[in-house]
């Protein structure tokens, strides 16, 4: 069966900064979160998959379809999420919907309205008056009463109170039980992602850092903690990213095993988290 | 397509109405010249579909409907059909308006200044004049986006006018090779004069091919604003 998503070799270029060589799968019945930190590329992925900006090399496969030349049959089984969800600012929330509907032959009103009132919206409330997280909720109501089959979300949970981002990850994690479905989910909340996500895909400066399963990823990265002694030259190639701190070294491995093996208990090793790996990349030496 | 046009018809319908009645309460004023019933009809159509266009820029919806199952050219063509149900509209408007006015105020100005207007060859004028408006105009907009769109149109049109103009002048009074056309009677009422020299052409073709001639320029503007905007608007990026 095909992937719900496939990008091959994506990118653009935009004088200042460049998206290179960008390659993953995402195959259905999985969640995958796209990080990276500010300015790495991610919307810039997200808005090449939608077809809002034009590629300037690679391909994007969305189910198998190329998402250029079947761009209708693609965009109508992909619900998606703005990081700033964008309506009508003066119509009611029922008459945004109704501007919405009839481009989805699959559309739910039922879905709809129970979403509505699950997310505490007010039908006939304008889109003006909602703050930032209930207008987050509305764009979420509106791209899961399409039934679509990938969703694709930018930044969904900033601004979403804690409950109300329990109750979005726990709606995400039904979505995909129908094993058919799948779900890109751009977000610097990287606590989010450790609950749900299956894949981790990690955007640094236009370029994939890497693209693998989570738990092999939380499994196999380290953070080892010791004196200047760690950075020894036999050693250096183990890391992939190093802090000086006035008294200690932190490093990044992406190898735990080596580095337990070889450090023993001459250092303090931790399991990176996700925050840790984007921390260190992005702010770390590349090498010792 | 017309799913687009609801969409524009949800956001824009009390604009439209509050537009209408002030395009009614205007029309119902004294007029001393046909120039001002003339330059009002072309800003309510161009104003018609600015409306949308504005509260899409204001909201920023642009990439909210560019991310529904459309592809570019289909946004485009919807848009142009917006643009001809809005021209057909406001010529209702325009025409219903004058028709009214013209049978309630039964005074000899009205009469003289309505009466040329309210003719074949009066609709023929605004519908071409209405369709040279967005013809030029669309692709503008999908070029350049509302803002910059409106300038350049506006400047673009303005220069264009003023070429006319002195090309007339030339044409006429140095090279001797046409008659004047701006003359102090057809200033004095251009609705009158334009009416007249349609009148001509009608009178020269006879009326089925007139009427074919002016639906198939439309129909061409349309046509040609149609590829030109697709061209445009497949290289926005959002």
């Amino acid at each position: 069966m095909d992937n719900a998503l496939d990008l091959h070799r994506l990118a653009k270029d935009y004088g200042d900064f460049r998206l290179r060589d960008v390659s993953f799968s995402l195959p259905r019945g999985y969640i995958m979160g796209l990080i990276g930190p500010n300015g790495a590329g991610k919307t810039t992925i997200i808005k090449l998959i939608l077809n809002l900006i034009r590629r300037d090399g690679g391909e994007v496969r969305v189910f198998g379809m190329d998402n250029l030349a079947r761009e209708v049959e693609v965009k109508s089984r992909i619900g998606f999420v703005h990081d700033t969800p964008y309506f009508f600012d003066h119509l009611t929330l029922l008459n945004v919907a109704k501007t919405i509907a009839p481009f989805y032959p699959n559309w739910d009103e039922d879905l709809f309205l129970r979403l509505l009132g699950e997310f505490d919206l007010p039908p006939k409330k304008r889109f003006a008056k909602l703050s930032r997280g209930m207008k987050m909720k509305f764009a979420l109501a509106v791209a899961l009463s399409h039934k679509a089959d990938l969703l694709i979300l930018d930044e969904p949970t900033s601004g979403l109170d804690p409950v109300f981002r329990r109750v979005l990850l726990a709606r995400l994690s039904a979505f995909i039980q129908d094993e058919g479905k799948a779900v890109l989910f751009s977000t610097h909340l990287t606590a989010d992602l450790e609950r749900i996500a299956d894949f981790i895909t990690f955007v640094r400066d236009g370029e994939i850092v890497f693209s693998a399963p989570k738990d092999e990823i939380l499994d196999s990265w380290a953070v080892v903690k010791g004196g200047p002694e760690i950075l020894a030259d036999e050693n250096r190639t183990l890391f992939k990213a190093v802090l000086r701190r006035e008294f200690n070294v932190q490093a990044l491995s992406a190898d735990a095993g080596e580095v337990r093996r070889r450090f023993g208990d001459a250092a303090v090793i931790e399991k990176a988290t996700l925050e840790d790996i984007m921390f260190f990349i992005s702010k770390g030496n590349g090498h010792a | 397509m017309l799913k687009l046009c609801y969409k524009d018809y949800l956001a824009g319908r009390w604009f439209w109405l509050a537009s209408s009645v002030l395009y009614a309460l205007y029309v119902v004023q004294p007029l001393g010249s046909s120039i001002l019933l003339m330059a009002f009809g072309p800003m309510l159509v161009l104003a018609n579909l600015n409306i949308p266009l504005f509260i899409e820029d204001k909201d920023k919806t642009e990439i909210l409907y560019a991310g529904l199952p459309l592809t570019r050219a289909d946004i485009v063509r919807g848009r142009h059909l917006l643009a001809a149900l809005l021209l057909a509209g406001s010529g209702l408007l325009i025409f219903g308006a004058g028709a009214a006015v013209k049978t309630v105020f039964r005074s000899p100005a009205y009469q003289a200044i309505l009466s040329p207007l309210l003719t074949v060859e009066g609709a023929a004028g605004y519908l071409l004049a209405g369709g040279l408006l967005y013809a030029g105009f669309l692709p503008l907009y999908h070029k350049l986006g509302l803002g910059r769109g409106n300038i350049v149109f506006t400047l673009g049109a303005l220069v264009i006018l003023g070429a006319a103009a002195g090309i007339e002048r030339l044409a006429s009074q140095t090279w001797k090779i046409i008659p004047p056309l701006f003359t102090t009677a057809f200033l004095k009422d251009p609705g009158k004069g334009i009416v007249e020299k349609i009148c001509g052409v009608r009178s020269a073709i006879g009326t089925p091919l007139f009427a074919l001639t002016a639906a198939a320029l439309v129909a061409a503007l349309f046509f040609f604003s149609i590829r030109l905007s697709t061209r445009f608007y497949e290289r926005r990026e959002f």
